[in-house]
């Protein structure tokens, strides 16, 4: 039979419809319910249908969220983790003291940048806006690292 | 619903639920702030080793950090900067070596007694500014490799004004101690980045490490390349640099010829197996421009990638493919064994 549906689906056996297929072989309904079938249905296969179905969609939605969910900068002082802020909330960040602060940072339209900083070369500042994932700005004099982290890049590190 | 349908959705959803698990092996990653900027170590699919090995690592980082920084008043630098104290350390002998090879190469385009030149710009102080003329020219009178006298296991000076700087080239020597102390520790894969220096231990699995260029000016990358028991270093004018009264960009690395800032250049990388020596070849490209490709005859095999103040690329032939699309490119034939031979 299955021998038969092959033989009808090659090109120069099929004369534009003039010849029907023979059906496929039952083992290929081996999901199609019958009304039968269904009205037998148990709450545990129902569940376990849902979940098949749901399980691809859970998938996909992950990894496109982690390929383009909303990126965040870290902020370390000192070797320590001192802050993550959102990238896609407009915000300015203080870093040291409350009264005399050694950076003002800000985040504007999803980057981050040293717009302010007391050290003495100004490498910091000299980094300008930085968005993109794996990107960070260095202040050595203040010990701060700031680093974007996200999953859009595709390499492992930057030579600069 | 029959059994043996049961089964087999149950294992689809099993099969389903695997395929979600990312697969790839974990990289541990630790980053440090030493040798006056941050450095990462990441270590791909971690053995029961590697956290020992990082600890070991980052111990020995911050030991050159020390004993390389001539502004450290405990380092042999500092000793013979200040009170002209023989260098007798090995390991800063060797570097010193090392660096004399590469100024010797370049026609003391390298040159690590430069540090005069460097506290006079003020590329060390706050605000670093125009000197006078006669101020570079004075200076100059103290700057040249051959005034240091490397013999015997001590380093000394023929000028007592003559003083060591080695920031130009520390960091590729660091790169190739964390590359000797993680391997030692059994670690045969990782990726090694002193604040955008990189050494990439083997492969990351089955592939080669990926390590993208930054754009001298603005944000994103030019290029990736694919590092295997390989160093990427860089210089560039975009770090450390001020803005003269002419509108110029005056950066931190100077022409020890002439004493004023390399122009010309806004990046340059050198692809080569010891990051030592790479280290101090990106000088030179920086500072001699494409003519230097021709050193890769006389040293270990390298390759480079130059982008100019037009954001012209110009790289060996070995790198051609590796740049961006957007940034015009000529790749350059430096020698006949350039771009044929393995890296």
């Amino acid at each position: 039979m299955w021998a038969e549906y092959q033989e009808a689906a090659r090109p120069g056996s099929l004369g534009f419809g003039c010849r029907r297929l023979p059906s496929r072989p039952n083992r290929s309904r081996l999901l199609v319910l019958t009304k039968r079938q269904i009205a037998r249905l148990t709450v545990l296969d129902v569940l376990l249908v849902a979940a098949l179905l749901a399980l691809p969609g859970w998938a996909l939605l992950r990894s496109w969220h982690a390929a383009r969910g909303p990126r965040e900068a870290l902020v370390y002082q000192d070797n320590r983790l001192v802050g993550v802020y959102q990238l896609d909330r407009d915000q300015t960040i203080l870093i040291g003291d409350k009264a005399r602060p050694h950076m003002r940072v800000e985040i504007r339209n999803g980057a981050i940048r040293v717009a302010e900083s007391d050290c003495p070369k100004g490498v910091c500042k000299h980094a300008g806006w930085v968005r993109t994932p794996g990107r960070s700005i260095i202040c050595v004099p203040n010990r701060v690292l700031i680093e974007v982290k996200g999953k859009s890049k595709d390499y492992d590190a930057e030579a600069y | 619903m029959s059994r043996r349908t049961d089964l087999l959705l149950a294992g689809l959803a099993i099969l389903a639920t695997l395929s979600c698990r990312p697969g790839a092996p974990p990289v541990q990653k630790r980053t440090s702030l030493l040798m006056d900027t941050y450095a990462t170590i990441s270590v791909f699919a971690p053995g029961p080793n590697a956290a020992a090995g990082l600890d070991s690592t980052f111990a020995r980082l911050e030991q050159i950090s020390s004993k390389f920084n001539h502004l450290d008043s405990t380092s042999p630098l500092y000793a013979f900067n200040e009170r002209n104290v023989a260098i007798t350390d090995p390991e800063v002998i060797y570097v010193l070596e090392a660096a004399r090879r590469i100024s010797t190469l370049s026609g003391g385009a390298f040159d690590v007694t430069v540090e005069p030149l460097v506290r006079l710009w003020g590329f060390y102080d706050v605000s670093p500014a125009l000197p006078e003329q006669r101020q570079i020219d004075s200076c100059l009178e103290f700057v040249g490799y051959q005034n240091l006298v490397i013999d015997s296991g001590r380093v000394t000076k023929r000028n007592p004004e003559t003083r060591v700087d080695l920031g130009g080239i520390a960091k590729g020597y660091g790169l190739a101690e964390a590359a000797r102390v993680l391997r030692k520790a059994g670690v045969d894969s990782a990726l090694i980045d002193l604040g955008g220096d990189v050494y990439a231990i083997g492969r990351k699995g089955s592939q080669d490490w990926r390590v993208g260029i930054r754009s001298p000016r603005g944000e994103g990358i030019v290029g990736v390349v694919k590092l295997h028991n390989l160093a990427a270093v860089s210089s560039g004018d975009y770090e450390r640099f001020f803005w003269g009264p002419d509108s110029v960009r005056y950066c931190h690395i100077l022409n020890p010829h002439t004493g004023w800032p390399a122009r010309g250049f806004c990046s340059t990388t050198v692809l080569m197996r010891d990051p030592l020596l790479a280290q101090g070849l990106s000088k030179v490209l920086f500072i001699l421009g494409p003519e230097a490709l021709s050193l890769a005859d006389s040293t270990d095999h390298f390759e480079a990638l130059l982008i100019d103040d037009s954001m012209k690329a110009i790289t060996s032939a070995g790198l051609a493919g590796a740049v961006d699309s957007t940034l015009e490119n000529a790749a350059r034939q430096a020698g006949s064994k350039q771009g044929n031979k393995e890296l």
